[in-house]
């Protein structure tokens, strides 16, 4: 291509703009999980996962409801334009480690950032992402939801709820709670408390995987800048393969480009070939580095024209070699058994309300926590290893921590993938998640012989799923009379409050345990109704319920 | 030579005192960040000091205009101003300790809420708090009871308690506790006004005022369920409301103090008023339809000899 007349002054690259425009994309992904709160906002604050194409199709392929995913053709859409766009200027896990990269190279001085690469084009490191993505895939088909494990809007949603808002709640807690400190951050608590967290601090001590998982992310930048964007993340992978040779893409002035090969150099994710004019599209992440980095100012970034020349080396267009799919399926039928759930039997864990099928459940949760997020009790918590590989970060309720709230069905709302179901308020209530069982070695009434009802007054169904009762109990030779708790199991849902209220320390005396009989747990919801339809009427929502202004009784 | 030696000096400590200024901060920063805050905190008084004034008797306005209610009740006493000056900083506490919705009867209706707020601020109140330490979620018991928007549509400042606004008080003993935390803000507030409503509970039968008191201390309140009478009573001898209005416009006669059956829900109409908290327990057990016997903490009560029977001015609006 030859120079246009007017080339010769130094034209700022557009590159100049994309911290603002990241940071911008980076505010509103960390405003999104904020509003993951009650009263959930009209727009569903699960947009974020709900933009990932690499979700879309592991939700299509695990059956699960793929309209919510809509949004993700605008990514789909601006990779057939330009490229990987979308990871060099909007994705919230790239700018985090664009952050990261420079304050490695300028902090810690990470000599191996700056030098041009070793880890090549067709070096396997690269080529790893497009394993993950077919290991991905065909793990989807095969019912195995490994997706959420990898897909960074996934990542971040679940980072941010479990390890960063958390760590956030317990500083801004311990300033509050100091008495030096006390009086100046009681206001920034009392304002954040009060419009986005719980009461009390999240519970951390649960969250370590995820936390170690993030670490790895953050810690395979030490392998060069972007490490996890070049060699990991699938949707990287998938967006790349969408675009062999955008619309939209790096074109370099061939007479003005002296091959001086600083762009190569300069490139974060090393997209660049060393003659400095052949870049690989689906490497490209557009960020324009290159640009303010060349002398001679060569480089520019536009509409390729039928005139321009074809810069683009279609041999390595996709760092996806025959040998390489071949080695991802096999891999993908190896590791598919050990994730795979044996059965559809209760693992022994507690699911959120109106899960019917674990199997099920599994494939389509994508672990992005956003049901742990707007959950008002902290009671849905990331699983760790307790279910095996395959329920890894899957949500469980832990009663102990905290309970599924009666007058909420927000995880459902906001699951978008229907893994949760979207149920009304009056189907989620008749939901059974488990059965609540007394253990009289350990309840006060039955053991000491002292009142207590904590967990008949908590107990949230209309007519007390734990009754009191008469009860003489003999405490070390005296006869004491005392109203000691019984359950009623047909009325129990096993929301939980019990466990969690109860007084007694350590392991509560009264306890949640999963239905034995999934096949006889009285699901009442139909799949249909997690539908478009329902995911549209969601709202502050009391559904089924009258507004809150109708408060007369006639 | 010289100069040198003394910039290292200027730009740097010597081993004692990186030595002392670390321990201090330490020091400071670990200060009560542990499960014991301090046991006297400065300035805050070990038990309120009520504001004296109204009128000694037991105010019952039945009728339908629930703000009107309130009004002409507290107007039976001898008015709000008799005990708020302008300036002062008054906490209400209604009973929003559940997510239920105000036709459900486990919370204080709205309206009693907003009208009380209404009238603070015609005696100029400065600072109108509404808080509650919820059972539920604060964030959905608060909206669900419609409480919160009443509140704060009336002025005044809704505010979220968690275990960081509690200090540890000393319980006046015999109190089965030496000690408790309980809310900063109730022990600084100038008046607190005490909206419980008319409910039913399944160990002490009913839950009223003193009950309601319940909302402002921290911990794990199970533990108080083994002896409430006298730990009720040590609390309402440390926050001593001066105001107790009932809202009896609706009562929960069964499965209190959650409720959630609409059968289980009585229209009454009523708002009753009173300086004398023990005076509101025995009208609110009257309605309850709760025997003399009936109400452990009534009958601790009567044996320290703190019920007495008051005039009971009623009005029909």
């Amino acid at each position: 291509m030859k120079n246009p007349s007017d080339s010769g002054d130094a034209r700022p690259s557009p590159g100049r703009f994309r911290p603002f425009v990241q940071a911008a994309f980076f505010a509103a992904a960390c405003f999104a999980v904020l509003e993951t709160v009650f009263p959930l906002p009209d727009w569903n604050p699960n947009l974020l996962v709900r933009f990932s194409p690499l979700l879309a199709l592991t939700t299509f392929l695990s059956g699960g409801i793929v309209s919510f995913f809509l949004p993700s053709l605008l990514l789909i859409l601006s990779a057939l334009v330009a490229g990987r766009v979308f990871c060099g200027w909007a994705c919230p896990v790239g700018a985090f480690l664009d952050l990261w990269d420079t304050a490695l190279r300028r902090f810690l001085r990470i000599r191996r950032l700056r030098r041009p690469q070793r880890l090549d084009a067709h070096s396997l490191p690269r080529t790893f992402k497009f394993f993950i993505l077919a290991l991905v895939l065909l793990a989807a088909a095969f019912g195995i939801g490994l997706a959420g494990w990898f897909d960074p809007l996934s990542l971040f949603v679940r980072t941010t709820t479990n390890v960063f808002l958390p760590g956030l709640d317990h500083l801004l807690f311990l300033l509050h709670k100091n008495p030096l400190t006390g009086r100046t951050f009681s206001f920034a608590d009392e304002f954040f408390r009060r419009r986005f967290l719980l009461e009390e601090p999240f519970p951390l001590h649960d969250t370590f995987l995820v936390a170690a998982f993030f670490l790895f992310v953050l810690l395979l930048s030490f392998l060069g800048s972007r490490a996890w964007c070049r060699f990991v993340c699938p949707l990287g992978a998938l967006l790349g393969l969408l675009s062999p040779k955008p619309r939209y893409r790096r074109l370099v002035y061939s007479d003005l480009c002296t091959e001086c090969g600083r762009c190569t150099v300069k490139c974060p994710p090393r997209a660049i070939a060393r003659s400095g004019r052949t870049t690989e599209a689906p490497e490209c992440l557009l960020c324009m580095e290159c640009g303010t980095e060349c002398p001679e100012n060569a480089i520019r970034y536009s509409p390729a024209s039928e005139r321009d020349e074809p810069l683009l080396d279609p041999k390595r267009n996709v760092a996806l070699t025959r040998r390489g799919l071949f080695a991802g399926t096999i891999a993908g039928f190896v590791i598919g058994p050990l994730l795979k759930p044996s059965s559809d039997e209760n693992p022994g864990v507690i699911r959120p309300p109106g899960v019917a099928s674990e199997r099920e459940f599994l494939s389509r949760c994508i672990r992005c926590a956003e049901c742990v997020r707007v959950c008002p009790s902290a009671g849905l918590r990331p699983t760790g290893f307790e279910t095996g590989l395959s329920g890894l970060w899957a949500p469980r309720l832990v009663p102990r921590t905290g309970y599924c709230e009666y007058t909420c069905n927000d995880c459902g709302k906001v699951c978008p993938t229907g893994a949760i179901p979207n149920l009304s308020l009056v189907e989620k209530q008749k939901a059974v998640l488990g059965l609540a069982r007394i253990d009289k070695h350990r309840c006060i009434p039955w053991h000491e012989g002292e009142p207590c009802v904590v967990c008949e007054e908590f107990c949230p169904t209309p007519t007390k799923a734990i009754k009191l009762s008469h009860e003489k109990i003999t405490v070390k030779g005296t006869v004491k009379a005392v109203r000691a708790p019984k359950v009623v199991e047909k009325d129990c849902i096993g929301c939980g409050i019990c466990e969690t209220m109860c007084p007694v320390d350590g392991p509560a005396a009264i306890r949640i345990f999963p239905s034995p009989h999934p096949s006889e747990k009285p699901v009442r919801h139909e799949s249909a109704r997690s539908t478009a339809a329902a995911h549209r009427d969601f709202r502050t929502g009391f559904d089924h319920q009258p507004p809150a202004s109708a408060c007369k009784i006639s | 030579m010289k100069f040198r030696e003394e910039s290292y000096r200027v730009s740097n400590w010597s081993r004692r005192e990186f030595l002392s200024e670390t321990l201090l901060v330490a020091a400071a920063l670990t200060a009560g960040c542990g499960r014991a805050a301090p046991a006297a905190p400065n300035g805050l008084p070990l038990r309120r000091r009520p504001r004296t004034g109204l009128k000694k008797v037991l105010a019952v306005v039945r009728g339908t205009d629930i703000p009107a209610q309130v009004r002409a009740a507290f107007s039976a006493l001898g008015g709000l101003e008799r005990i708020i000056s302008p300036g002062m900083t008054v906490l209400i506490k209604p009973n929003m300790s559940w997510a239920r919705r105000p036709e459900q009867a486990a919370t204080t209706h709205p309206e009693v809420v907003g009208g009380v707020v209404r009238l603070c601020r015609e005696c100029r109140a400065a600072k109108i708090l509404v808080l509650d330490n919820t059972c539920n979620n604060a964030r959905r018991s608060y909206a669900l009871s419609g409480i919160a928007a009443a509140a704060r549509k009336a002025g005044a400042e809704v505010q979220h308690l968690s275990s960081a606004d509690m200090v540890r008080i000393p319980l006046p003993q015999p109190a089965p506790f030496p000690e408790w935390p309980i809310a900063r803000a109730a022990l600084e507030a100038d008046v607190i006004i005490n909206l419980p409503v008319a409910k039913h509970h399944s160990l002490s039968r009913v839950s009223l005022g003193v009950k309601n008191l319940m909302g402002l201390i921290g911990d794990d309140r199970g533990d108080w369920h083994k002896v409430l009478p006298p730990s009720l009573l040590a609390l309402q001898k440390i926050l001593v409301p001066e105001v107790t209005l009932l809202d009896a416009t609706r009562i929960l006669m069964n499965h209190g103090p959650q409720g959630g059956r609409l059968d289980d829900v009585r229209r009454m109409n009523l708002v009753a008023a009173s300086p004398d908290p023990f005076a509101i327990e025995s009208f609110g057990a009257e309605i309850l339809e709760a025997g003399p016997d009936e109400v452990p903490l009534l009958t601790e009560a009567r044996k320290r000899k703190l019920v007495a029977p008051l005039p009971r001015l009623e009005e029909s609006l």
